[in-house]
């Protein structure tokens, strides 16, 4: 193994810069009504709608997800903690106030929960969609074909997500055994690019989902995937030898979960 | 910010089987991600382990770290990723970290100072996140930011004539951070997996990709939706 550092722009970085940024009074609800592919390709934060705080935001989650550090190798800006410094630094100098009985909620721009979830959400939302897309690649999908949905971080109060993934694989169509799995020890298996993982991210199932078929799937869900690998796939006997599953496209994932509006649309 | 890189050496066998069938950059892949995945379920696991020892609120460094492992890249000779959550390599690698490379919070100058949280209440936050400390100089050198004393009131009821009672209680007065100039911090090489089990995992999966694609296996593994 060699250490060395990477100067080009990296993947999770890009899909963040790539988004535009998107002021609005739009609360979490409605912004849900938009298309998949738009909120895709947009960086908002429901019911903001200073753009130049969104762009603080955006320009700051970028350096989490590729952080390059400044001669003499500072690397505070790209701690989250000094990220939602800086956020609260320029909500008091542009002089904004909570409502007095919103204050230190969710709905209080300058709250810890507040940044917290906005950093947390966008940074792992980046990270998941750039994990996705890897596991597009042929190879990678032929030697680890399944993904496990697991906690990958303790909360207070924790959703019953055993019993969402057994809900989204109902939702997919396919009996459980049929690409999608709950072990004896309760573990929570199913094929990459099966449809299970889009009901499980979709908002038509969940009211706190993100409408993406890659992990965190909900709001500080604390839930990610780790890759199977095909030997395990195959004695579960979600996949026979020498069966492949199939590469998706990131149009064809966002096409899902635009689904349900553009069936509305119709009606 | 860490970056692995596989070289070719060791498994030069291997490579040239898999170069013979036209497969070679997809073993390279497959090992590199073999490696990437091993790290993250190390990472993830870390993060079990060891919650902050001053059981402040979870900021899950570890979790951080290993959904921030990258999609390896093969670049000719081999296949690498990275790991880009700060402080990662710092913890593995250990190092001496000198304050004044930084812009203060406090005077907009360069720091003065390193901040160490104190308390559980100060963990994971910055010194600029607080509006009520005060720095007390310490005669070994370096400081401290300890929160001011304030004088809280606690009303009671109404009382018959309009008044209210109240009770005053005095707070603060504790220590929410140290500062010290610089840090050295002792290297952990349990942060990340040993080169030998990476290696290993590299192998292993490079060995089975390619025996599939040698033998019965589809020899095409592009296969198009």
């Amino acid at each position: 193994m060699i250490l060395d550092q990477p100067s080009a722009p990296l993947p999770a970085a890009l899909i963040l810069a790539a988004k535009s940024v998107f002021g609005t009074e739009l609360t979490t609800a409605e912004l849900r009504q938009l298309a998949a592919a738009i909120r895709a390709q947009s960086f908002f934060s429901a019911q903001t709608t200073d753009e130049h705080l969104l762009d603080l935001y955006q320009a700051r989650i970028g350096g989490i997800l590729h952080p390059v550090p400044a001669e003499g190798g500072v690397t505070t800006p790209f701690n989250p903690a000094y990220v939602r410094q800086a956020v609260k630094d320029i909500l008091r100098e542009t002089g904004y106030q909570p409502d007095t009985e919103l204050r230190g909620t969710i709905q209080d721009l300058s709250s810890n929960a507040r940044i917290n979830l906005v950093i947390k959400t966008n940074v792992e939302m980046a990270q998941g969609q750039g994990l996705w897309m890897q596991t597009q690649e042929p190879a990678l999908l032929d030697e680890w074909p399944a993904w496990e949905l697991f906690r990958a971080e303790a909360r207070v109060k924790v959703r019953d997500w055993l019993n969402r993934f057994r809900q989204a694989g109902a939702a997919s169509g396919n009996a459980l055994g049929h690409g999608w799995i709950i072990t004896p020890d309760e573990r929570m298996i199913a094929l990459k690019n099966h449809p299970i993982w889009d009901e499980l991210g979709s908002s038509d199932n969940f009211n706190d989902a993100l409408d993406t078929s890659w992990p965190p799937f909900a709001f500080n869900s604390g839930m990610w995937v780790r890759d199977v690998d095909r030997g395990e796939v195959e004695k579960l006997g979600l996949l026979q030898r020498n069966q492949q599953v199939q590469p998706r496209s990131l149009a064809d994932a966002q096409a899902a979960m635009s689904k349900t509006l553009a069936q509305e649309v119709a009606a | 910010m860490i970056a692995v890189r596989l070289q070719s050496s060791g498994w030069e066998g291997l490579l040239a089987q898999a170069r013979e069938i036209g497969q070679e950059g997809n073993v390279a892949l497959v090992g590199a991600f073999a490696v990437a995945d091993l790290v993250r379920r190390h990472l993830f696991s870390l993060d079990e382990e060891r919650a902050n020892t001053m059981r402040g609120a979870r900021t899950h460094f570890y979790a951080n770290a290993a959904k921030s492992v990258h999609w390896p890249v093969t670049n000719g000779v081999g296949a690498g990723f990275v790991i880009t959550w700060i402080g990662l390599a710092q913890r593995w690698l250990g190092g001496h970290i000198e304050a004044g490379g930084g812009t203060s919070s406090a005077s907009g100058g360069p720091t003065k100072y390193l901040a160490i949280p104190a308390r559980a209440e100060s963990y994971g936050k910055t010194p600029g996140e607080f509006d009520d400390l005060e720095f007390v100089p310490r005669k070994a050198g370096g400081g401290m930011l300890v929160q001011t004393l304030q004088t809280q009131f606690v009303y009671g009821k109404k009382t018959k004539s309009g008044t209210r009672d109240y009770s005053t209680t005095t707070v603060g007065g504790l220590v929410m951070f140290w500062l010290v100039t610089s840090v050295d911090q002792a290297p952990d090489p349990d942060v990340m997996p040993t080169e030998e089990d990476m290696g290993e995992a590299a192998r292993f999966h490079m060995e089975k990709f390619l025996s599939r694609r040698l033998g019965s296996g589809p020899q095409n593994p592009d296969p198009k939706p």
